[in-house]
């Protein structure tokens, strides 16, 4: 149906589900994505997405019919997004600033080679120790990011905002944190991540950035974790996986998660207007794969077939 | 006695063994996933140590929790798998950044450093982790001054050894 390699046909022929389909296409390298959608079902609603490497996500439709847009057809992927990153350097430890912009590449391929469209540029490292010791004296701060806008020469709108802490005082010993925009219980993700220097990981800053890009809630956030709603389509290589394996085994997004980095309206990506002109949804419906029932379709969707870790 | 009777106890007696067993093993399992998922839980908001701790101070689940934390305070993983893999990791973000961006970004940090910190993360963080939960359940006990005696001849990163030794006076 599609001339593509990778390719995962999604079609919601539940009784009462209103035939929703979606073709979820990943293609090697930049270029054209094809398809053809003559074989889905008359009654469909159906979308493409398109995700390669090096490219940003594709998303046309939604479209009726098995004939519409009529035949065969075909579209350009567009650019991967430049999102630009700050990072503050709050921690005294020496060499912190050089380890984590070694991090940040190292979340950058992830999202690239995944397929997320996203490419991270570090715009702005500044050393700023004294600050540290308010964010000491302050922590409930940290949770909020009050601190961070209050104090806006450490802070910058346009950019995500990775604040480099020696620890975490309200989540002693935690890897990083992902700040929330409004309150602790806001559903809204922010532009602000808090990587705690003595206890990080290689994927920590891969992991609070997926938060920032609406990899959050129902548990499909942080599958892995023990917690309730723990999403069955993911793995412990999946980078949003709770537990870090000390070995390294989270390196991978599912082509779904990577469709609600992209189009989720309350993506940073999105809530920054980094992506141009390009359609939004809400995450909310169903999901509809393999008995995964959480209100987030996207991250089950993947390939159809085992496919090598990039 | 009757031959009758004595079967039938022996027989209880088994059962009641077989189940005692496979109760252990629960625990054991159980106590296995607790702590795996507290010594590498990433934001550890979802109550991971207070899973160990509950399940440490109850009686059944005491020793297995004990079991899995000792091993994780004096064990220092596969070291040299953890360098291979970070290694791997480094020379892939380092190509990555010179083929996307044409140069390495100012400031990319020296492959040994960068190697050296997130080895001293990973070890530090499975310490640090077990240390505190092994706190938690056997305060003033002598599994856990054991753990903090061989600890205090062992080299560690000084923010665990600070640990190490605070415990120590609390756990003389």
């Amino acid at each position: 149906m599609v001339a593509a390699q990778g390719v995962s046909t999604l079609v919601d022929a539940r009784p009462g589900a209103g035939c929703r389909g979606l073709l979820a296409v990943a293609i090697p390298g930049e270029g054209v994505v094809q398809w053809d959608a003559r074989a889905l079902p008359a009654s469909c609603r159906w979308s493409i997405a398109g995700f390669a490497p090096g490219s940003g996500v594709l998303f046309v439709g939604p479209f009726e019919g098995p004939g519409t847009p009529s035949g065969p057809n075909s579209t350009s992927l567009p650019p991967v997004v430049r999102v630009p990153v700050s990072l503050w350097i709050l921690t005294d430890s020496a060499g912190a600033a050089e380890v984590i912009t070694v991090d940040v590449m190292h979340a950058s391929q992830l999202f690239e080679q995944n397929r997320v469209g996203v490419r991270l540029e570090i715009v702005e490292v500044d050393t700023v120790y004294g600050a540290a010791r308010d964010l000491r004296a302050d922590p409930p701060l940290l949770t909020d990011g009050t601190w961070a806008k209050k104090g806006s020469e450490y802070y910058a709108d346009s950019t995500i905002n990775i604040y480099v802490v020696t620890e975490i005082p309200l989540l002693p010993g935690a890897h990083g944190y992902q700040s929330f925009a409004a309150s602790p219980n806001s559903s809204q993700p922010s532009n602000l991540v808090h990587i705690a220097y003595r206890w990080h990981q290689p994927s920590t800053v891969a992991h609070e950035i997926g938060h920032a890009l609406q990899l959050r809630g129902d548990g499909c956030g942080h599958p892995g974790s023990g917690s309730v709603g723990e999403c069955p389509c993911i793995d412990a290589r999946n980078v949003m996986w709770d537990v870090d394996d000390p070995y390294g085994a989270r390196n991978r997004f599912t082509l779904g998660q990577a469709f609600r980095m992209s189009l989720d309206s309350l993506s940073w990506l999105n809530r920054a207007a980094l992506r141009p002109a390009a359609p939004l949804l809400q995450c909310q419906a169903d999901c509809w794969l393999q008995g995964c029932r959480l209100s987030q379709p996207c991250p089950c969707i993947d390939l159809a077939g085992a496919e090598a870790a990039p | 006695m009757t031959a009758a009777v004595v079967r039938r106890r022996f027989t209880g007696v088994a059962v009641a063994a077989v189940l005692a067993l496979a109760g252990c093993g629960l625990h054991a399992m159980r106590a296995h996933q607790v702590v795996a998922a507290w010594l590498a839980c990433t934001e550890c908001d979802a109550g991971q140590f207070d899973s160990v701790a509950a399940l440490g101070r109850r009686p059944a689940g005491h020793a297995a929790v004990i079991g899995e934390l000792r091993a994780a305070a004096l064990g220092t993983g596969d070291s040299a798998l953890i360098k291979a893999e970070l290694s791997a990791s480094y020379d892939s973000a380092r190509a990555y950044a010179l083929r996307t961006f044409g140069a390495l970004p100012a400031g990319f940090s020296d492959r040994s450093d960068w190697i050296g910190h997130h080895l001293g993360n990973r070890i530090a963080v499975v310490q640090a982790r077990a240390l505190r939960a092994f706190a938690s359940v056997d305060s003033g006990g002598s599994a856990l001054h054991a753990v903090l005696d061989t600890l205090a001849h062992r080299p560690l990163r000084p923010d665990i050894r600070a640990m190490v030794d605070s415990l120590r006076v609390l756990n003389p």
